[in-house]
């Protein structure tokens, strides 16, 4: 498995890469995953989600895609009623940004170690703390 | 039977042209296959990798070169895999299924205090005003499986996947004391 793709999410007016992905639980929990368009093996989940915390709230704001007959995929693909903006209420769990350098090269998914992680702990998507932990030069 | 002589370099040569030919030929009918598959669901546009280091896009460029490197170095050894495979191997078992038993059941609870406590607000008015928001879908589904005399029960499972256990809960058709049927609708790393 390739290293794959992040997110993004911006908080606190900061754009950052996300190696979490809270929209897998939606289309697991709902029980259907849309047809995207498969890409190559760094985005296994086939789309990449753009987040806000805004409040102390996670919303997802935007979604780029391509679905299987050609057509770009965007949130309204997805949740037509709200094309802007999705309170992701069902994601609990937590945040991951990456910061700093790379550490430690990892060739699978979000394994790769950074110089810090800065977590974002989410109850029923809403932002309940935050947690900044230094990974070791070691990794 | 005598062996022709040939240089080692003639060997080595041999032994590289066997595995690239071996190699080329097994990606070439990997790639006829996914073009076959293509045709059926026709595939769209990469997407870009905004947020890839440059060292992760340098390895992933790299990286068909390296496998075919590998490959032609070691093809004997594929060779050996496969024909092991096919002489030796038994299909494996299937994979466990996520299930809900009567073990797993915790409170009764009736269909109108479901959907009254499961309403989902926001203040940007990012989620629709139903029953478990933007999964209403899903718990709509669960319940017109229902049969007159079911209850719905919630329930929590775990679940171990990869290595990985999970807690898994959310609420689950009881029929005569089992389990008929259930929706997932939260999961928490234990």
């Amino acid at each position: 498995m390739t290293a794959q793709t992040r997110e993004r999410l911006t908080y606190k007016g900061e754009s950052a890469g996300m190696c979490t992905a809270p929209l897998n639980d939606f289309f697991t929990f709902v029980g259907k995953w849309p047809r995207f368009a498969r890409t190559d093996t760094g985005l296994w989940r086939h789309y990449i989600g753009t987040w806000e915390i805004l409040g102390d709230r996670l919303y997802l704001i935007g979604l780029q895609a391509t679905m299987m007959d050609g057509t770009a995929a965007t949130l309204a693909t997805i949740f037509p009623d709200f094309p802007d903006r999705v309170f992701a209420h069902w994601y609990t769990g937590e945040l991951r940004l990456p910061r700093g350098k790379l550490i430690k090269y990892v060739h699978m998914g979000f394994r790769s170690t950074y110089e810090e992680d800065f977590f974002l702990d989410v109850a029923d998507g809403v932002l309940t703390g935050t947690r900044l932990v230094r990974n070791g030069s070691d990794g | 039977m005598i062996l022709p002589e040939i240089s080692w370099l003639e060997g080595v040569s041999w032994y590289v042209a066997a595995g690239a030919a071996l190699i080329s030929f097994t990606y070439i009918r990997k790639r006829l296959a996914d073009a076959a598959k293509k045709t059926e669901e026709p595939s769209g546009q990469w997407l870009g990798s905004p947020a890839l280091t440059r060292r992760e896009r340098l390895s992933r460029s790299l990286e068909p070169f390296g496998l075919f490197a590998v490959g032609v170095a070691i093809w004997p050894i594929f060779v050996w895999v496969m024909v092991y495979e096919k002489l030796f191997t038994v299909p494996l078992p299937p994979p466990p299924q996520f299930k809900v038993t009567r073990e797993h059941l915790r409170d009764v609870l009736s269909i109108e205090s479901i959907e009254t406590d499961t309403r989902v607000t926001d203040p940007l008015g990012a989620v629709p005003d139903l029953p478990f928001g933007h999964l209403n879908p899903a718990w709509e589904r669960l319940k017109t499986g229902m049969q007159p005399g079911d209850q719905i029960s919630t329930f929590i499972a775990p679940w171990e996947e990869f290595g990985i256990t999970w807690e898994r809960g959310g609420y689950a058709v009881v029929r005569s004391g089992e389990v008929a049927s259930f929706w997932v609708m939260r999961e928490s790393r234990c």
